[in-house]
């Protein structure tokens, strides 16, 4: 074997391994930039799905927004709130004729589901008619509310008296 | 047609093929540097295949990503909500109409439905929650039940 010979199959080799090497080096490149493009992939999915779920809810606040409203002012605000309702209910008793008490007013906490109601008790006197409109008046107040505890009975005379407790729900603090 | 003479041809030449080849150089550059450069070539064509796959396979996904559609839907109950302000709709309508009909003065009840006797305080006591109902003034003595109008049914709360 002459020396040229052997030059050449080392010069060979060399190129071989130094192929070899680089074409390892680069599906280790293409590999890793993989990985890379996945994880890049899958930030920008979660990145989208973010962005259309935020869309589809602000979409949603916006067009419920009205309902919703409508429905926030069936329920007491606060427990200030009864103020204004008892404020109306004793001027509209005045008005018709009605002697109305406001016997009760307390705030009430659901023990096992925190929500929050008002309770408010009244004794109201007046005709048969007078006491039956005003306790059917009592049972649709335009809140959410019912009537949780009512008697009524005949007092002296054409007089009869009637005796309810209302509960309305506060507005739960989201 | 074979003759000797092609006979001898032929097994000189076949005894000339088995003692090996004529040149015993083993080492061919031209040759290996051939070899070597095909199977190059190959490593790169099966590179960039695989490359070419890859690309491929990603910009399929790629692709697939611009239709996505959110697998998170926003829970909004709108047939409960709207039959709720249907309800509360009502009850606001019956309240204000309430309202009114209380506002309008109550006619007096005609005397033969006054009541003249007013409950006993031992009745009320034990039982306060019902209503006692009102006693006539005179029984109709010319009803065929007189029993009826002695305990006349108690009035219907619309409550």
């Amino acid at each position: 074997m002459s020396k040229l010979t052997k030059h050449i199959a080392l010069a060979s080799i060399i190129a071989l391994v130094v192929s070899l090497g680089l074409l390892f080096f680069l599906v280790w490149q293409i590999e890793r930039s993989g990985q890379t493009l996945t994880t890049y992939m899958e930030s920008l999915q979660a990145r989208n799905e973010k962005e259309a779920t935020y869309s589809r809810v602000s979409r949603l606040v916006q067009d419920s927004a009205p309902n919703r409203a409508l429905l926030a002012q069936a329920f007491f605000s606060d427990e200030g709130a009864s103020i204004p309702l008892l404020n109306e209910l004793e001027l509209f008793a005045d008005r018709s004729g009605i002697t109305l008490e406001t016997t009760g007013l307390d705030k009430i906490t659901h023990q096992e589901t925190n929500e929050e109601f008002i309770t408010m008790t009244f004794s109201y006197s007046g005709s048969y008619e007078q006491v039956r409109l005003y306790t059917e008046m009592l049972e649709h107040l335009p809140y959410h509310s019912n009537l949780t505890d009512l008697s009524i009975r005949q007092g002296l005379g054409s007089f009869w008296e009637g005796n309810a407790t209302v509960v309305i729900s506060i507005k739960p603090s989201s | 047609m074979i003759n000797k003479p092609n006979i001898n041809r032929l097994v000189r030449d076949i005894l000339r093929r088995s003692a090996g080849p004529r040149e015993h150089n083993l080492m061919h550059p031209e040759r290996d540097w051939g070899i070597g450069f095909g199977v190059a070539l190959l490593f790169i064509v099966g590179g960039v295949y695989w490359a070419w796959q890859t690309h491929t396979l990603h910009r399929s996904e790629a692709t697939k990503e611009e239709a996505f559609v959110p697998s998170t839907n926003a829970v909004y109950q709108e047939a409960e909500v709207e039959k709720a302000l249907d309800l509360w709709a009502e009850r606001k309508a019956r309240y204000e109409a309430i309202k009114i009909e209380l506002s309008a003065p109550t006619p007096l009840p005609p005397p033969a439905e006054a009541i003249i006797t007013p409950p006993s305080t031992n009745n009320e006591d034990s039982n306060p929650d019902t209503p006692t109902p009102p006693t006539p003034v005179e029984p109709d003595t010319t009803s065929p039940n007189p029993s009826q109008n002695e305990n006349p049914p108690p009035p219907q709360l619309e409550f």
